[in-house]
């Protein structure tokens, strides 16, 4: 085959370079004596002969590199040995090469660095070959800007079989399965899924099966799939495990399959159970709490799936007015629906990675500028010697790219260290929740990437240079002695335009930086209610096999209590069933004593919260009116209920709320009525954003299973975790415990994308900052030493030190206020753009602006300062001595 | 007839050598001296034209090489036709005979 027969002359030609010359070389020989000894046979005198031969041969090294310029691959060999000569350009001005080079590790490792996460995190966070045709399903309710819902068990089952859209449906719940029989109790973070769950989102065990369909049904339901960590880790990787009972809760679970190794979904699941729905779980339509996935059908597309769904809901909305009103359905591709939170400060961070490669790019054009003129007379020679204006500009970009290479490589080993001591630290606790963030490497993806970033960079900074570069004035650069040509007045435009660039760019970063940090640092003076300093928290699951009643589930807790509160070293303790700044809510529709009924879809909602009597007390939350909660608030005692400030003054503005009473309504509507005995202050639970009407039960009436304990320490939250557990211990020896942290923990996470998103924009526009001020001293350095010759002048006629000072700092100046001027608008739209991000300043803060404006300025003078006093001191011999 | 040897048209070279080859495994003298003879001497075909043509046909892969003994027991590089060679022969001929029909139409007109 033709093909092959060329694959094959191209790698011969390339790697066997010698043997193909040899050949060549012998060849010609050959047919050179060929010539002769015809001319001999002709009867020539053998002299003449040889001599006639050479004529009709016409040159052997002539023929031979007329043989080489036809061989295939030829513009590979003259691209590498543009690289050799790269190299031994660089081996050449070590100085150079070594400050490019890092100039570019640091700025191409920043990016690799965050594009690793970028990858791991945005990108590919779900281990699935083809997340295309995997959608979430949400409940929206347009009206008050809710788009991400939970389902209604009812709801969905209705979706399920009124849809002809998806191929698969499944919906998920929260499970907290405490797995028993071992040597200690351990929980895990489970999910109750429908048997068409792993099929909805491709997935396949890698032992066993998936569930059935008719295990969806109560009775049937106690079957488990496990993940392959607990496999390993709690079970040995015991090949024989599939088909043999686990104790799941105190109940028998059969383990029917083990899934493969890169399945994490939902992120951090350790076990999967079917869920099967009660006839009344079945029928509710008022208790969000599924989260719903499903596969496209062949040929659907998302619109179209859409399409449908709102139409079902449409349908139900009118079927079931009281709960459904106003309720749409969302199909929202699972990727999406996954990283939420965290895509805006990564893109910002991309961003401003990718602006300090520019700056750094400016950089490194604005040395080669000054290099391209000092090997002026290298490039004149090359160009009389007939290399094309092509072949000049291609060996420039060979080097400048073999340049970016050296950088890139460089900065990909940063980029390892830089992950290796793990810059940025979560609690694993959270690592676990987030998806992808245990697969942050640098991988093959990034690899490429960084190939690619690094070739790029080499292409854009060596442009500029190797256009000016090629086209070289043969005449005066060769004439020797003539004064190594001014690069003249276009060549100084070029350097003053980059310079105002990367001051503009810088100006951008630094303003964005200045504005991220700013946040976080008014987010840490945020006080979110309560005092966080030295709490632990652990979780406890009662499983409900084990504790049936209210009553028991409460003991347990109010033992537990007592029990804490009695160690030395404990100054409180307490319980409630969700966490402030922990992010998670329980909401529930209400109704206000006296009050109108509201229309549907438009019924006041409130979080709510069942704690132990001591929570307040324990958490330092301040009771403003009225009382705590008593023992006597019992379940055999008056409904009673403490609210917070927001939900006062929402609810009973200028009205005493004491004595008030309200109630549940929705799927908690058989409560009673409830009377408000306490207002306590408001409790953050996120701190960017103010505490929303809040309710606060006590626990003997609204009980909880599953209940966070907080102790409130006098040594280190930590120490204290050991005789925190041996209490759970001593009460019921099979109860584990789970996601045992402090608050200081939870509340440094809740502030971890502003923290992260502020110092990593800070070390970036520190370092484009620096870059910058390289840059300024560079040309205005270069720009001293080239008017030397004019300064002596200046100082020989008189000018005093003082006026030369001012010329030299005036020039980079203006550069650097240019500079300001054209960053202005471009940090402006940074800062609008970064708006989303920031919390308590605007984002055109003026403070922010005119501060880091400031600081540019202060550092351009100082990158003008050194310069500037070497000219002052310019002695007007020099006018005569140089050159 | 010119006794003045004609350059080569563009193309024509490649034809010429696939040509000579026909005949049977000669070395890069034997086809220059072929393609002499069978043009009657019009053409002549110069080592720097000849030597880069039959590299390049060879990498195409119409034509192979291999070392072997010329006439005079003298270590020569000989260069056959390959299949692939001989259908790039007909497609080069009949290409051949396309322009010339179409110059000798071009020509009689008047």
């Amino acid at each position: 085959m033709p093909l092959l027969v060329k694959a094959r002359s191209f790698m011969r030609n390339l790697f066997f370079t010698r043997r193909v010359e040899a050949d060549l070389d012998e060849e010609i020989r050959s047919h050179l004596e060929m010539l002769a000894e015809e001319n001999l046979r002709a009867g020539i005198a053998p002299q003449e002969a040889q001599r006639a031969a050479r004529i009709e041969l016409g040159g052997i090294d002539q023929v031979k590199e007329q043989v080489r310029e036809q061989r295939m691959g030829q513009w590979l060999h003259s691209v590498i040995s543009d690289g050799r000569y790269g190299l031994r350009q660089f081996r050449r001005n070590l100085g150079f090469t070594a400050v490019a080079a890092l100039t570019l590790a640091l700025g191409i490792g920043a990016n690799t660095y965050i594009f690793s996460v970028v990858d791991a995190l945005l990108l590919r966070p779900l281990a699935f070959p083809d997340p295309s045709r995997l959608v979430a399903l949400w409940e929206r309710v347009p009206n008050i800007g809710l788009d991400r819902n939970e389902l209604a068990p009812a709801n969905f089952l209705d979706w399920e079989t009124q849809n002809r859209v998806f191929d698969h449906i499944a919906a998920a719940d929260w499970w907290d399965a405490n797995l028993g029989g071992g040597e200690h109790p351990e929980h895990l973070h489970g999910f109750l899924v429908t048997p068409d769950y792993f099929a909805a989102v491709e997935a396949q065990p890698m032992l066993g099966r998936a569930f059935l369909p008719e295990e969806g049904t109560p009775g049937k339901d106690h079957v488990a799939v496990l993940s392959y960590g607990l496999w390993r880790h709690h079970f040995a990787a015991d090949p024989s495990l599939v088909g043999k009972p686990v104790l799941l809760n105190g109940i028998d679970y059969t383990v029917v399959g083990v899934m493969g190794p890169d399945f994490n979904y939902p992120s951090g699941a350790q076990i999967w159970a079917a869920l099967a729905f009660s006839p009344q779980s079945g029928t509710n339509r008022e208790s969000h709490y599924l989260r719903g996935v499903a596969h496209l059908g062949v040929g659907i597309s998302r619109r179209q799936a859409q399409t449908e769904m709102s139409a079902i809901a449409a349908r139900l909305a009118q079927q079931y007015p009281k709960t459904n009103t106003g309720r749409d359905a969302g199909v929202m591709p699972l990727l999406e629906s996954e990283v939420g939170q965290e895509r805006a400060p990564l893109v910002v961070l991309l961003v401003a990675v990718g602006l300090v490669l520019l700056i750094a790019c400016a950089n490194i054009s604005n040395l080669l500028l000054a290099r391209a003129s000092s090997r002026q007379r290298e490039t004149a020679i090359r160009a009389a010697l007939g290399a094309t204006r092509r072949r000049l500009i291609r060996q420039w970009l060979v080097e400048s790219m073999l340049l970016g290479l050296l950088g890139g490589g460089l900065g990909v080993l940063l980029a390892f260290l830089c992950l290796e001591v793990q810059l940025i630290r979560i609690p694993p606790e959270f690592a676990l929740l987030i998806p992808g963030w245990g697969k942050i490497a640098i991988n093959m993806p990034v690899l490429l990437f960084t190939s690619a970033v690094s070739l790029a960079t080499g292409l854009i900074f060596g442009f500029l240079p190797a256009l000016r570069a090629s086209r070289p004035n043969v005449n005066d650069a060769l004439k020797e002695g003539a004064p190594s040509a001014g690069p003249g007045r276009r060549h100084h435009l070029l350097q003053k335009a980059l310079i105002v660039s990367e001051v503009g760019l810088s100006l951008a970063l630094l303003a964005t930086a200045g504005l991220m940090m700013k946040s976080f640092i008014r987010l840490e003076q945020v006080s979110p209610g309560f005092n966080p300093d030295r709490l632990l928290t652990i979780f406890i699951a009662l499983p409900e096999a084990k504790y049936t009643s209210g009553e028991q589930t409460a003991s347990f807790y109010e033992q537990l209590i007592e029990r804490l509160q009695n160690l030395p070293g404990v100054q409180g303790a307490a319980a409630a069933n969700m966490l402030p700044l922990g992010g998670m809510n329980s909401t529930s529709t209400i109704r206000i004593e006296g009050r109108p009924e509201p229309k549907p879809g438009e019924e006041p909602d409130a979080n709510f919260r069942s704690v132990s009597n001591s929570y307040f007390r324990t958490m330092q939350i301040p009771v403003l009116r009225g009382r705590e909660f008593t023992s006597q608030d019992s379940a055999m005692g008056q409904p009673v209920v403490a609210v917070n400030q927001a939900f006062a003054s929402r609810f009973w503005p200028g009205e005493d709320p004491l004595g008030k009473r309200m109630r549940l309504s929705g799927p908690l509507a058989d409560q009673p009525w409830r009377t408000v005995v306490g207002v306590v202050g408001n409790v953050r639970n996120r701190l960017d954003v103010p505490a929303p009407p809040e309710m606060y039960f006590p626990l003997r009436q609204q009980t909880k299973s599953t209940m966070a304990v907080v102790v409130r320490t006098s040594p280190d939250p930590r120490s204290m975790e050991a005789s925190v557990r041996a209490q759970v211990a001593a009460l019921d020896h099979d109860q584990p415990v789970f996601d045992v942290m402090t608050m200081e923990d939870l509340r440094s996470v809740t502030l971890i994308g502003w923290r992260l998103g502020g110092t990593l924009m800070a070390a970036f526009a520190g370092f484009a900052l620096v870059l910058a001020a390289l840059g300024l001293f560079g040309v205005i350095a270069y720009a001293v030493n080239e008017r030397t010759h004019e300064i002596g002048m200046r100082m020989a006629l008189g000018a005093a030190p003082q006026e030369v000072f001012r010329l030299v700092v005036g020039q980079g100046m203006k550069l650097a206020f240019i500079g300001l001027l054209v960053g202005l608008p471009l940090a402006l739209g940074m800062g609008r753009a970064v708006a989303g991000l920031l919390y308590g300043v605007a984002p055109d803060d003026f403070a922010t602006f005119a501060g880091v404006a400031a600081i540019l300025a202060g550092v351009a003078f100082a990158a003008c300062y050194i310069p500037a006093r070497r000219a002052m001191r310019t002695h007007p011999m020099a006018a005569l001595k140089y050159e | 007839m010119n006794t003045e040897p004609t350059t080569l048209l563009q193309g024509t070279l490649d034809l010429l050598i696939l040509k000579s080859l026909v005949a049977g495994e000669m070395h890069g003298l034997g086809v220059s001296r072929r393609i002499q003879q069978i043009t009657g001497g019009t053409f002549v075909v110069k080592p720097g034209s000849l030597f880069p043509a039959l590299h390049r046909m060879e990498e195409e892969g119409w034509i192979s090489s291999f070392w072997g003994d010329s006439e005079n027991n003298r270590r020569a590089k000989y260069y056959r036709l390959t299949k692939a060679g001989r259908k790039q022969l007909e497609v080069e001929t009949t290409r051949w005979g396309r322009i010339s029909w179409a110059i000798a139409q071009a020509l009689a007109a008047s």
